[in-house]
């Protein structure tokens, strides 16, 4: 598919259609804590959208470029927020509430990191939500070599959790 | 205990973490690697970085989620982004049209009590000065408390729209006095939202939440 057919897919694409699915986005995706802000990143986002075009007339942007401005805009406030508070929890010293068990995602990050390089990279995507095929289109592979490498992958992550008692087959 | 794929996703995504020693990768690589757009010698650093970094592990997910939830693939523009775009803006005068910032060198005080609702993610850092209730039309001073070492400031006041009707640069003290005539159209009761940006002595800058504001 080429630029430009690309493009004729997304005339439909409005500032409130790519607002309201932000806003979903962002839901699902930003860490817990900013759950309660979803609306007002999504809003400040804009904010700083409008503040870039200076008042331009929206309607000659391209959609992708709402999507990419607003996308930017609201990581790099997720970011900004995480570095507060971690920060804040250096300052007040406040005690880590310790659950209960083992620490279940950093032992799946410590059996990641000691896949071979040709199945990390497969696998990361894979847990951070991609399908196979949008594994294949990020590392620019067949569907079906991604397949094969996140399954292979999978499969040795699975035994390195096994061998931590993390995981019964 | 059995971890379905599920589950397995589900831990793995919920692991708070940071990469001590790594630079966080400019959001738009995030952008372009779900598009199967990345620099080739840096897919693997940029993948490799959200294991350890839970923020940039939500950063992808959210540009996979964006990219597959739209009606098609999102073109990239060829425009120039970012905010160096916005502050050569700045730089070059375009301060009249749409944002007000602002440069502080004292260190920020506490928040106050009986301001107006703050929006946006950032409330702890520049706050609000402006008295609650609604405000007078003329004579209307936007207030707010200063960032430490900020050289200067870029305030902006927008409709709920998000129209910018006010756009201040290179404010030196942390109020500014907005023109009658910008209000002047706008009816009773009307909602405005306002922002402040601290521009520190290196460059970077510091974003105030989005204010609320209601006309007399």
């Amino acid at each position: 598919m080429n630029g430009n057919s690309r493009a004729s897919s997304r005339g439909g694409s409005g500032p409130a259609e790519i607002r309201a699915l932000l806003l979903r986005a962002v839901a699902r995706h930003c860490p817990r804590e900013l759950h309660s802000q979803q609306e007002d990143l999504v809003h400040t986002a804009w904010l700083r959208i409008v503040e870039r075009e200076g008042g331009e007339d929206f309607t000659r942007l391209e959609p992708s470029y709402f999507w990419r401005v607003a996308f930017t805009v609201v990581i790099d406030e997720i970011r900004r927020r995480g570095a507060r508070a971690t920060q804040a929890r250096a300052l007040e010293a406040l005690p880590v509430a310790v659950a209960p068990g083992p620490d279940l995602g950093a032992e799946i990050r410590d059996c990641v990191e000691k896949l071979p390089a040709s199945r990390q990279l497969p696998v990361i995507l894979h847990l951070q939500g991609f399908r196979n095929i949008e594994v294949a289109r990020a590392c620019q592979w067949t569907e079906k070599r991604a397949e094969n490498l996140v399954y292979r992958g999978l499969e040795q992550l699975r035994r390195c959790l096994e061998a931590k008692g993390l995981d019964a087959p | 205990m059995t971890l379905d794929a599920e589950r397995l996703r589900s831990e793995f995504q919920s692991a708070e973490g940071t990469a001590p020693g790594e630079t966080c990768p400019a959001p738009e690589l995030f952008w372009q690697l779900v598009r199967g757009e990345p620099p080739a010698r840096q897919l693997g650093s940029l993948v490799r970085h959200t294991l350890r970094c839970s923020a940039c592990g939500s950063a992808l997910r959210l540009a996979r989620d964006l990219e597959t939830n739209v009606e098609g693939p999102v073109v990239v523009s060829p425009r120039p982004l970012g905010r160096t775009r916005l502050w050569l803006g700045l730089a070059a005068g375009l301060g009249v049209a749409s944002a007000l910032a602002v440069l502080v060198r004292a260190p920020a005080p506490s928040g106050r009590t009986g301001m107006v609702l703050e929006r946006g993610p950032a409330a702890g850092a520049m706050r609000s000065l402006v008295p609650a209730g609604p405000r007078p039309r003329t004579g209307l001073v936007l207030a707010w408390t200063p960032f430490p070492g900020a050289l200067r400031y870029v305030v902006t006041l927008a409709s709920p729209k998000l129209e910018v009707l006010y756009k201040q640069a290179g404010v030196r003290e942390t109020e500014l006095r907005v023109p009658p005539e910008v209000l002047a159209k706008l009816p009773s009761g009307a909602r405005l939202v306002w922002k402040v940006e601290a521009v520190l002595g290196d460059g970077e800058v510091q974003e105030s939440p989005a204010f609320d504001l209601v006309l007399e």
